[in-house]
């Protein structure tokens, strides 16, 4: 046991920690700055641009200075509050922004110069006519200042998400949280009571106060056990909201500090919203203000009373309020005294009087401290009258200031009240309440009766040594020596204030941006009210024609990991996977993710590169048979009996005749006039259609369907239902698919004659219904097969093993692609919503009846003679083309002409060849001009081809 | 009727079996959606009422569109013959989704940490369903007691939401 520490907290486990590097021990769970404070320690870090030691200034989320970087095995966390974080056996912190260390700081130079430094500083000198100045030396400024730095390695803990729904949500449980609670529970309505400390109660804990007869710590644990016993009511510590949204929309923060789990992120989803959120004590503005020593009232009370620390030991307070006895009074009790009071009032309270005897306190009426003497710890201080006093330790307190940070954020705009010095919650914009401190009543009383009264019960508490409300309105110290700070976080100092409305920043929007203040991580908790202040006097206008800014979430920093809400790595997006995923990975394909889905690649072969399998593969369809999963493709059935009006609006050709049992092509434009989609569909009764649509726009083409009924025919007796799930595909294709399909299925007669091309027909694998159509993607003899989707394993399995005689071969995208580049079929790098029939070569689908898009498809920008149109390329023997490449000519190398949608090897052409959209194009056939990709510094020659490269009569599918 | 070829897509899944919580596959022989015309759904509903025997569940899904389900019997051609399509069309999903049947007192744990629904019942009544997503997974969620649900998500994703599953447990 230390000197510092006053008695080890009941039942607390001793574990040993380091801080830089040095080994200490404290007590499990107690707060970092708890144990370091009974260690003697008050040097935490170097301020953010000064590089000032800095120390414990309090002993909550507000702390603007002891911020610490904690080290674990497989990463670091920087700017973590010494005041919250809970200390456990083997924890390693570090302070930050210091070098070589926090003593012997080289960055300290910068305070030599802090009179430089000023607001603006840095736009003022680096910033020219040209931004190259800024450019050079920002990576020097932001070295030399900043907080912690973040961590490259992957967070490994675990996060989850959660949502709560409940009908009071309680934000705060300090006095008046508790009694609100205690009357919500009593409703038998949910009811749910958030605090971010670990213990519930804040002023309550440690004071010597009493509420109806009991001391509030006895009280306290009394109405906690009551409200444990409803089953109703959820208490939860370390919970901090910190965001509230509309719909009484609240995010939180549950610490939960286990290995299973680090933090759960909560969306509460609450009916009535009680804010008791209390408030922050103040600082007081004064030379050398921010040094190691100085610390708010209420922290030396948080440390003394409820930690059983004391931060030192030759203790000064200085104040402008009556508060500041409660906790001198609460201190003396638990065991730390304080020798001095400089208290600028010109007389005490009866209530403060009787603390000062009761104490034996020396008291300094109407003097202010000036200044602290000591650099990384304060040594005395200096009153405004000379006299110096040697203290280890200068309590503050300049009032309180109410924490309506949740309701700002909800755009209520506070309202200042000159007695209370104070910016109290305005009118709500949702179902909420504020209640206790935040709202303005600062007595123990008063904020036990208003949190009862939130829920309308008119309750009264008896409550003894209640401080009063007394407060003298002095915000600054003038300053004699030492640099006085508002925000210490980001070292903004009384005098920036001043130049800043010296340089006409006086509005508090321009003032925050200017000088950055209330702009760090602490979102200026501490410093906001003190520089509304002085700005006010520095205007010589009241604080409320000042104004005030708008909080915005978080309340406290919120960890990327725990907004996450373990979304990320396979969690980060769903995939789905077809029937057949698992032969597919049994069989060596490398797969790939197309949109959610992943699909095989290439099936690699020993010693195979991706080209060398998908030419493989591809030359087997050409040759033999191949076949594909097209699971995937979008599947949407179009039923009712306007169904085939329906699809001759939607799509650009007729439709209406197509008879049962038969396939046809379609392309459906956008309004605009541009092509959205292509595909199949298939009639299979005379009211149901089933359309088919490209992989990666089936979720699209549902919604513009639906759309389109909705809203523009709502009179049509049509549905559209997605069944994309519901089907597994396999397209079978090659000279020897039919034989292959005919070997498997029963019922189906696979002549040419008795099954067409673009006929569709049901029958049976085995016990299996199929669906098949004679449909081609690949340019060959090909079918694709359907099986409802528990089947698709099996008739994949069958007709793999019914291939085997002709040396099937299965396939992947890759050369799906290459089959269709062969065939100048289209597809996604082409249907890229900038491309028109026209453009497309597909003007033969341009019917005369009326469809969607067709107005807009024939404006002028779509009819243009120089519009970009599908043509072929081919290259030089042996050279790729490059998707993407520019295509410029000869004669003008520096104005592209087109670009290169798709590129392939192709196995029957054995040459690269590609596909591409060029001005013109179709009038440029038998051109050479060339593939350029600037980035690669790469150009070749190509020759400007028709785009159907391979079997362009398609006799071969036709067989 | 189908046969031995039918294989779930979470065939090769483990579920869990606590005290307070029981995952497993719930096994679906019928997800058959009704799109009612307008004005025809309450004949539907009237239709379903008078054939039911236990055999399936009814779920309202959205305006004017139900869902029939069944766990033992494949009820396509049944209702077909039931439901004609002057008052609507139905469409054959029974292979289409995959369902998880949820039970004990943590299911409204787990489920909470993927849905912003309130679990209360008057907000979510026993035997009544919910159209939502979980992990950017279309959901319907149907209830069937306090403690149990049914979450029916699509096929291809039903991998995927076993995993989320398993990692909220």
């Amino acid at each position: 046991m230390t000197r510092f520490r006053i008695q080890s907290p009941k039942g607390a486990k001793q574990i040993h920690f380091t801080f830089n590097g040095k080994s200490y021990q404290g007590f499990e769970g107690e707060p970092l700055a708890a144990a370091l404070l009974a260690n003697g320690v008050h040097l935490i870090g170097r301020s953010f641009k000064f590089h000032r030691p800095r120390g414990i200034y309090s002993a909550g989320s507000a702390e603007p200075n002891a911020l610490v970087t904690v080290l674990h095995p497989d990463g670091r966390e920087p700017n973590t509050l010494a005041t919250t974080l809970e200390i456990y056996e083997g924890l390693e912190a570090v302070s930050q922004n210091c070098w070589p260390s926090v003593e012997t700081d080289f960055g300290a130079v910068n305070s030599l110069l802090s009179p430089l430094f000023v607001a603006g500083f840095y736009y003022k000198t680096f910033m020219g006519k040209s931004n190259k100045h800024w450019m050079f030396f920002e990576k020097y400024i932001r070295k030399a200042a900043g907080m912690g730095e973040a961590s490259v390695e992957a967070d490994k803990s675990v996060y989850e998400k959660t949502n709560t729904f409940c009908d009071y949500l309680i934000v705060g449980a300090g006095p008046a949280g508790i009694s609100a609670a205690l009357e919500a529970a009593q409703t038998g309505k949910r009811v749910v009571l958030a605090d971010e400390q670990d213990a519930l109660g804040a002023s309550l804990i440690g004071t010597n106060q009493t509420i109806d007869g009991l001391l509030a710590g006895a009280w306290l644990a009394q109405q906690l056990a009551t409200l444990k016993t409803y089953p109703n009511v959820t208490l939860l510590p370390r919970t901090t909201i910190y965001g509230y949204y509309d719909d009484n929309t609240l995010g939180a923060v549950e610490r939960v500090n286990t290995k299973a789990l680090r933090e759960r992120h909560i969306i509460f989803h609450a009916d009535k919203v009680i804010l008791a959120t209390g408030a922050i004590e103040r600082p007081i503005v004064f030379g050398n203000n921010d040094r190691p020593g100085v610390m708010l009232a209420s922290g030396f009370g948080t440390y003394v009373k409820r930690h059983h620390v004391r931060p030192g030991t030759n203790v000064i307070a200085f104040t402008n309020n009556d508060s500041i006895y409660q906790q001198i009074d609460d201190a003396y009790e638990a065991g730390a005294t304080v020798h001095t009071v400089v208290d600028m009032r010109e007389s005490l309270s009866d209530y403060a009087q009787e603390i000062v005897t009761k104490t034996g306190i020396n008291v300094q009426l109407g003097k202010a401290v000036s200044h602290v003497l000591g650099s990384k710890k304060i040594r005395a201080v200096q009153l405004d009258d000379g006299t110096k006093l040697s203290c280890d330790l200068l309590i503050v307190s300049g009032g309180w200031t109410p924490t309506i940070n949740l309701q700002s954020q909800q755009g209520d705009k506070p309202i200042y009240d000159d007695s209370l010095c104070a910016f109290l919650p305005g009118l709500p914009h949702q179902d909420y309440l504020s209640v206790g401190a935040c709202n303005g009543q600062f007595g123990l009383a008063d904020c036990l009766k208003s949190g009862a009264r939130a829920l309308g019960q008119d309750r009264t508490y008896t409550v003894e040594r209640d401080a009063p409300w007394d407060i003298l309105p002095v915000w600054e110290v003038p300053v004699t020596k030492g640099i006085s700070f508002v925000d210490f976080q980001h070292d903004v100092k009384a005098s920036d204030i001043s130049l800043a409305k010296r340089e006409g920043f006086i509005s508090v929007e321009h003032l925050k941006r200017y000088t950055t203040l209330g702009m760090a991580n602490d979102q200026g908790k501490t410093s906001n009210l003190n520089a509304l202040a002085l700005m006010a006097k520095e205007r010589q206008k009241p604080i409320t024609e000042v104004g005030t800014t708008r909080f915005r979430p978080p309340y406290t920093p919120v960890a990327i990991g725990t907004l996450s809400g373990g979304k990320y790595g396979d969690h980060f997006r769903p995939t789905r996977y077809t029937s057949m995923h698992e032969w597919h990975i049994n069989h060596g394909a490398e797969m790939i993710n197309t949109g959610a889905w992943v699909r095989p690649r290439v099936y690699k072969q020993p010693g195979e590169t991706v080209t060398d399998a998908y030419i493989r593969e591809a030359a087997s369809v050409r040759n033999s048979v191949g076949m594909v999963d097209v699971t995937t493709l979008g599947k949407i059935e179009v039923v009712g009996p306007d169904a085939p009006e329906f699809l001759n609006r939607v799509y650009t050709n007729a439709w209406l005749k197509l008879p049962v049992g038969k396939a046809r092509y379609g392309v459906m434009l956008r309004d605009d006039g541009l092509v959205f989609d292509d595909g199949t569909t298939w009639r299979l009764e005379e009211n149901r259609f089933l359309m088919t649509t490209t992989t990666a726009n089936a979720a699209n083409v549902l919604t513009h369907l639906e759309y389109l009924l909705d809203v523009v025919w709502p009179g049509l007796k049509v549905k559209v239902i997605s069944v994309t799930d519901q089907w597994a595909g396999v397209a079978v294709a090659g000279p020897n698919s039919r034989a292959t399909i005919a070997k498997t299925v029963s019922g189906v007669d696979m002549s040419h004659e008795a099954f067409p091309f673009m006929a569709v027909m049901d029958g049976f694998m085995d016990t299996i219904p199929v669906k098949i159509a004679r449909l081609s993607f690949s340019g060959e003899l090909a079918y694709e097969v359907w099986c409802p989707s528990h089947y698709g394993l099996a008739m994949w399995e069958k007709l793999f093993d019914a291939g085997k005689e002709f040396n099937l071969t299965p396939y992947g995208t890759e050369a799906l692609g290459t089959l269709r580049i062969e065939k100048g079929h289209v597809s996604g790098p082409e249907l890229d919503g900038r491309t028109s029939l026209d453009d497309l070569g597909l003007s033969w689908a341009f019917g005369k009846k009326d469809f969607v898009g067709k107005p807009l498809s024939q404006r002028e920008g779509l009819m243009a003679s120089d519009r970009a149109k599908l043509v072929g390329l081919m290259s030089k023997p042996g050279q790729a083309i490059r998707p993407g490449s520019q295509i410029v000519t000869q004669d003008n190398q520096t104005r592209s002409i087109g670009h290169v949608t798709s590129t392939t090897y192709s196995p029957a052409l054995q040459n690269y060849i590609a596909l591409a959209l060029i001005q013109n194009g179709r009038d440029k056939i038998g051109d050479t001009v060339i593939a350029t990709y600037p980035l690669k510094n790469e150009q070749q020659d190509v020759e400007i081809v028709h785009p159907h490269f391979f079997d362009p009569d398609g006799s071969r599918m036709h067989v | 009727m189908y046969n031995e070829y039918a294989l779930s897509p979470l065939t090769s899944a483990s579920f869990i079996q606590t005290d307070q919580l029981c995952v497993k596959e719930w096994e679906l022989a019928s997800f058959i959606q009704i799109d009612c015309w307008s004005g025809c759904e309450d004949q539907v509903i009237a239709l379903l009422t008078q054939h039911q025997d236990k055999r399936f569940l009814v779920l309202h899904t959205a305006p004017d569109r139900l869902v029939v389900v069944s766990t033992n019997h494949d009820l396509f051609e049944e209702l077909s013959a039931l439901i004609t399509q002057d008052v609507g069309m139905l469409t054959q999903l029974s292979q289409a989704r995959t369902a998880f049947h949820l039970s004990g007192h943590q299911a409204q744990t787990i489920l909470q940490k993927g849905v912003a629904i309130d679990f209360a019942e008057p907000v979510f009544p026993i035997h009544s369903c919910k159209q939502t997503s979980i992990s950017d997974i279309g959901v319907t969620l149907h209830r069937l007691d306090e403690n149990t649900f049914i979450c029916y998500v699509f096929r291809s994703f039903a991998p995927s939401f076993h995993h989320w599953l398993t990692r909220a447990i």
